[in-house]
């Protein structure tokens, strides 16, 4: 069968110049709304940000240049160093939550059938909740007269009474082990569908050669799933410098600040506080800190790492 | 102690003289009348010789756009059919389009900024606002409203004081309220606490609550982080005394004074000292329903709370049938002062399109119907010069107490004591609610918080935005 030859191809007329313009348009003009919409929604404002954070805005009427100076103040700050010393605890144990969704997406990958769909069905709950019912159900959970300590003089066991929402030194990391009893499971679903299109040959090739379940997860499961591990971190961290809702919900930020994160802080000083200019400026530096990961990300890519 | 019966008593007296008064030919024309001099309230009834807002200026007309919060009292629905309702029923030439919304201040604020003719009535949380948007210049001055209606007359003179910026006057302060001390009478009678007559009294009465193996003061922040101001307020006017807050507030003495420092370092004695909910760390995970039970149930004594609570504990303890009271706190010298709450400031949008008409509004609110009106929806009355006893009748006879002891108190300097976020400016309220617990946790020493406090001050000075004192 003739499908078609040279001179066929050649006698077609080749597209006008102004179709080819046509064309070359065409997606854009699909695009254009969206590009509309951010430039209203998020450029524009972005950059009223910018501008907003060398003034000292109120929120309302006009908005004195102040040049440096929100930033200088904010160097300064202690309630801005201490919520950031709060985003970066986020960070330091971002490790627990990866080791553990690992941990039970691998043991996923172990159960087939229903029981599968249903494991991964009880550990996508709390991610699929809004984070104000999470906070509340939490909240309630750890009241110290009618949570679950409560519960333990029926046993026989006396109630602590811990407020560890209340207590300054526990505050912090209870509201992260609420966050991240939240996030974690999100990172078990991602995972466990990376691990999903991992070839079965890999692993059966291993078993061939006698590995062990610690071997078969660390010499092939593991460095298969290496970009959708950085990739998740990546995002992880952006989202430690974001942190909002729980600490918001579960604690105001208190008590005495003690967790107190960046985006909390934003909003009661620009927003509660009436002080737009200094906010924008803090709200300006929480961004930085979350580009950062994003350019190690970029950086680490363009030197060749497969990630 | 404020016996309940001896203010209902003096309730009754005075409306009985009001009412022979006005029999005797003692009458007031509406737009005349003035009060007395230093601003005293009298308890008049309603229809008799109640120096009320004017309603000798034509009527206004069109439409009025109000909003409220979802959270707040404009969203019950006893305001809308027996405030709005009755407004627009009686005011045919006139329509107030009350409308709800979610996060109100967020939605009001954006709605100002962004020059919106609506909401022609800007509600908001109290006069530290009003000065805010008024220096924003997003309100419209009352002042032509102020002489057309008499309010200056109407209203107490350190109301109207609080809603003045720069000479001009832009919001109408209402929703007074105050804090009192709830206490579980029942265990007080049976363990023989006497009710404290000076704030020395008071620790000591707590310190036998907590020997005896309950809680002194059972308080809460869980559900509203900002009620740590309740408690600063209440400290501050009563360790430090109500001149001397008022010095402050002046700038007559700075807010590192010695007496502003014992205040605060007295509050923070206390709520490290166990007496507040057991432990600091309980106050913060505390919720308003679990201190009322407390307090009903005498695992706790006491509890320093505002009227806006006052239904709160009246439902716990009538579940467990022990009997509730209050008393004014009293301060060092053994004075009971009532710290004064204005929970409310409407002022008018600067881009509204009917002015006259929201004027028309929010002197509707100031006259007998209105007063009467918003006590049926037992909602709180305004700060008049002259307050409504037959409005004041209506409310719930507890809150009647109290608020009727606040209007007398109120008629004095020195008498009351000034709540944050009604008398503070904005930076030093701001600076002063977002810190205090800093200081309690010892992460921020006293010294520090009140410079801090001064130089907040001083910036709201230069602004010229500190709060107006009569």
């Amino acid at each position: 069968m003739v499908v078609g030859n040279a001179s066929s191809f050649g006698r077609r007329r080749l597209p006008s110049g102004g179709r080819r313009r046509s064309e070359s348009l065409g997606p854009w003009r699909f695009v254009l709304p969206l590009i509309v919409f951010q430039v209203v929604v998020v450029l524009g404002p972005a950059i009223m940000a910018v501008y907003y954070s060398f003034t000292d805005w109120d929120g309302f009427s006009s908005a004195p240049f102040v040049g440096l100076d929100n930033y200088r103040q904010l160097i300064a700050d202690p309630d801005f160093q201490q919520a950031f010393t709060h985003n970066a605890f986020y960070i330091l144990l971002m490790p627990i939550p990866f080791l553990l969704a690992l941990t039970a997406a691998s043991l996923l990958m172990r159960v087939g059938g229903r029981a599968g769909m249903v494991y991964r069905l009880a550990f996508f709950i709390p991610f699929m909740l809004p984070s104000v019912v999470n906070s509340f159900v939490w909240k309630l959970l750890l009241d110290p007269t009618q949570g679950l300590q409560s519960i333990l003089p029926a046993i026989g066991v006396p109630n602590p009474g811990l407020s560890f929402l209340g207590d300054t030194s526990t505050s912090l990391a209870t509201v992260w082990f609420v966050d991240e009893w939240h996030f974690w499971p999100f990172l078990v679903v991602v995972l466990f569908a990376a691990m999903q299109s991992i070839p079965p040959d890999l692993y059966e090739a291993a078993r061939v050669e006698g590995a062990s379940w610690w071997q078969e997860f660390r010499f092939v499961t593991v460095p298969s799933i290496t970009s959708t591990l950085a990739f998740m971190f990546i995002i992880a961290c952006i989202w430690c410098f974001l942190v909002f809702d729980y600490p918001w919900v579960l604690t105001y930020g208190g008590p005495a600040g003690s967790s107190e994160t960046i985006g909390t802080l934003v909003v009661k000083t620009g927003i509660l506080a009436g002080r737009g200019g200094y906010g924008a400026a803090m709200g300006l530096m929480m961004t930085l800190f979350a580009a950062i990961p994003v350019g190690i990300f970029v950086y680490l890519r363009r030197r060749g790492a497969e990630i | 102690m404020q016996s309940r019966l001896g203010n209902r008593t003096a309730l009754a007296v005075i409306a009985a003289l009001t009412v022979v008064g006005c029999s005797t030919g003692v009458s007031t024309p509406h737009a005349t009348t003035t009060p007395t001099q230093a601003g005293s309230p009298i308890l008049t009834t309603p229809g008799t010789s109640v120096p009320s807002a004017s309603a000798a200026v034509a009527p206004p007309s069109g439409r009025v756009v109000q909003w409220g919060d979802s959270t707040g009292i404009v969203n019950n629905p006893d305001y809308k059919t027996g405030v709005i309702d009755v407004f627009n029923a009686t005011n045919p030439t006139m329509t107030l389009e009350d409308t709800i919304r979610t996060n109100m201040d967020a939605a009001l604020r954006t709605a100002l900024a962004a020059g919106s003719v609506t909401p022609d009535v800007v509600n908001m949380a109290g006069p530290t606002e009003g000065v805010e948007l008024a220096l924003a210049g997003q309100l419209l001055p009352l002042d032509k409203y102020v002489a057309q209606y008499g309010w200056d007359k109407i209203l107490t003179p350190w109301s109207l004081a609080l809603g003045t910026v720069n000479g001009h006057v832009y919001c109408i302060p209402n929703n007074m309220e105050t804090l009192v001390v709830y206490y579980n009478k029942t265990q007080f009678d049976k363990n023989g606490w006497a009710l404290p007559k000076t704030y020395a009294d008071l620790i000591a009465v707590a310190d036998q609550v907590k020997a005896a193996g309950s809680i002194a003061f059972m308080q809460g922040n869980a559900e509203y982080k900002l009620a740590d101001q309740w408690f600063q307020g209440e400290w501050l006017n009563h360790v430090a005394g109500p001149e001397n807050v008022a010095k402050a507030l002046k700038g007559t003495i700075p807010w590192t004074d010695p007496t502003i420092a014992a205040a605060v370092t007295e509050l923070k004695n206390v709520v490290n000292g166990g007496h507040f909910t057991g432990g600091l760390s309980k106050y913060y995970t505390t919720t308003f329903s679990a201190i009322a039970a407390a307090v009903a149930s005498g695992k706790a004594a006491m509890s320093v709370d505002g009227t806006w609570d006052l239904a709160v504990f009246q439902d716990a303890f009538k579940k467990t049938g022990q009997e509730l009271g209050w008393f004014a706190m009293p301060d060092s010298t053994g004075n009971p002062v009532l710290d004064i709450s204005i929970g409310g400031c409407d002022g008018i949008n600067k881009n509204s399109t009917n002015p006259d008409a929201t004027a028309a509004w929010e002197n509707w609110l100031l006259t007998d119907a209105g007063q009467v009106a918003l006590a049926k929806a037992q909602n709180n009355p305004s700060p008049l010069a002259t307050v409504n006893a037959g409005a004041m009748a209506l409310y719930d006879p507890m809150r009647a107490d109290i608020l009727t002891a606040l209007v007398q108190k109120t008629a004095t300097p020195g008498q009351y004591g000034y709540t944050d976020w009604t008398f503070f400016s904005p930076k030093m309220e701001t600076y002063w609610e977002n810190h205090i617990e800093q200081v309690w946790a010892g992460a921020l020493s006293v010294p520090d918080y009140l410079a801090a406090t001064q130089a907040a001050y001083e910036q709201d000075k230069a602004a010229n935005a500190l709060m107006q004192l009569p």
